[in-house]
């Protein structure tokens, strides 16, 4: 693996400027599953789009 | 995924679409789809290639293995066309003609058809041949290496059935394993160099005065050998179902192996309409690559300059076809997760979005704009980009928000030709860094 990169980048790429959209990566390593399946919009309701999801 | 896709799937449900995907070649309907030419070229012409012949054949593989994983309707057979190749890892460097046979004639050829063949395809492989040293071992000198990982890593699993002596005495079986040029595939047994005294293999012997034979046994033994079901059930289960799979999943498709006599497709049938599978949504964390070809599918984004994908690529870390040891790129999330790969997908995601919308010369081209219809407010123009890139609607937390990124004035805000150019890449490579397009 490389090394992170230093925080002058991030800045400079811009990341540190989407404000509150930040919140969308909150679950981004959850550790529980939960949490993660949570960031899902439609986890429990489209079983045809998660089948290919994750088939293709 | 496409939202094109989406709809035939859901118009022929789950188990027919799945069927078809198990039948690749109906897929293709006459069209075919556009990758290099030279990966349709058998070995003997691939070492007629006179000019940089490893860097051409390089090349070829990395920008012929995204342009399938990109644009195949058969996105079930390129998943397990990075499965198996993974799992019989051979990295290109310095064997970048072999390999592209390699992939071609053992590894994509059998992706789909039976364990035994596969094992066997890539067993007299010059690739494999070369990269474990099989090609030089001899009754004198018999090479341990591609007995070793034989055992390990394509068949029992390490440490799961077999011992050091059985090492020695499958090395002896392979010995005379070896590449010739001249034969067609390059492969040929040299029975001079054959160790032909008897040998005992996991406690089944092998007769003495034999030849081709003591490999082919092994293979045979090997295939049918029920840890070697588990172990790659198990590793099947890894890569679709999540990092620790239910046991219960790895033994029912470790006997649907047995039953089928390693049957690929009928493991991947009971693999994917288990109750296990079904219930696993989103605990995969999509590999480098795997975001990397989603979010090109996603967005219709193609490279025009290879050096300038090749580079995104390797700060990815997944640069394909250049894992060096055998064991293939790691398939667990605690590999990748870490605080330079979301970095790095972040900036890939604005690259290919924001960079290939806005700069000229950016060595991309990107359909994206086409994509989206004419939204004619923020609201719609979040809506059209979740259903381009995810091929869903949003439930209205996460909407919220990225219309929030868009504008502070709501939904209804009239999209502006100004608001659009300023707004459109960024907002769709943030969705693309988003969260629900990293887990699957």
């Amino acid at each position: 693996m490389s090394t992170p990169l230093p925080v002058s980048n991030v800045s400079r790429r811009g990341f540190l400027k989407l404000g509150g959209a930040a919140a969308l990566f909150a679950g981004w390593q959850a550790s529980s599953s939960k949490a993660r399946a949570a960031s899902f919009p439609t986890a429990a309701t489209d079983p045809v789009y998660h089948f290919l999801n994750r088939i293709s | 995924m496409r939202p094109e896709e989406l709809a035939h799937a859901k118009q022929v449900g789950i188990a027919a679409y799945l069927e078809e995907q198990l039948a690749p070649d109906t897929l293709f309907r006459g069209k075919k789809v556009p990758y290099p030419s030279i990966l349709d070229l058998d070995r003997t012409r691939l070492q007629r290639i006179k000019n940089n012949a490893g860097e051409t054949c390089r090349i070829a593989l990395i920008t012929g293995m995204i342009a399938r994983a990109v644009n195949s309707p058969a996105q079930l057979l390129e998943r397990m066309v990075e499965f198996w190749a993974d799992h019989f890892n051979i990295a290109s460097d310095g064997l970048e003609t072999d390999v592209v046979d390699y992939q071609r004639t053992a590894i994509r050829r059998n992706a789909l058809t039976n364990f035994h063949d596969l094992l066997v395809a890539t067993a007299k492989h010059p690739a494999m041949l070369y990269y474990l040293d099989n090609a030089s071992s001899v009754a004198a000198h018999p090479n341990q290496n591609y007995a070793r990982e034989l055992m390990e890593l394509h068949t029992l699993g390490v440490n799961n059935g077999y011992v050091e002596a059985d090492v020695n005495e499958v090395a002896r079986a392979f010995t005379g394993w070896t590449v010739d040029d001249s034969q067609p595939g390059g492969f040929r047994f040299d029975a001079a160099n054959h160790d032909t005294d008897p040998k005992t293999v996991f406690g089944n012997p092998l007769p003495g005065g034999r030849g081709i034979e003591d490999g082919m046994d092994v293979l045979n033994l090997l295939a049918s050998h029920p840890n070697t079901a588990k172990f790659v059930c198990g590793k099947l289960c890894v890569r679709f179902i999540s990092d620790t799979p239910p046991q219960s999943i790895v033994n029912t498709l470790a006997t649907v192996w047995s039953q089928n006599n390693g049957d690929i497709r009928a493991v991947l049938r009971a693999l994917f309409l288990s109750a296990e599978f079904a219930q696993a949504v989103g605990l995969k964390l999509r590999r480098p690559l795997d975001f990397v070809i989603g979010s090109l599918r996603a967005t219709t984004t193609t490279f025009t300059d290879f050096n300038f994908l090749n580079d995104l690529l390797d700060h990815l870390d997944q640069v394909p076809y250049n894992w060096h040891p055998p064991n293939g790129y790691p398939d667990v999330a605690g590999k990748w997760a870490n605080s330079n790969g979301l970095l790095q997908r972040w900036n890939f995601s604005q690259t290919i979005t924001e960079t290939a919308l806005n700069s000229h010369n950016s060595g991309m081209r990107t359909g994206l704009l086409r994509r989206i219809g004419k939204p004619l407010t923020v609201g719609q123009l979040v809506d059209n980009l979740a259903t381009v890139l995810f091929g869903l609607t949003l439930d209205s937390d996460v909407r919220v928000q990225l219309i929030a990124f868009v504008t502070p004035n709501g939904a209804d805000t009239a999209l502006t030709k100004t608001l659009l150019t300023q707004k459109l890449g960024s907002l769709a490579g943030l969705m693309l860094s988003a969260p629900m397009f990293q887990w699957r």
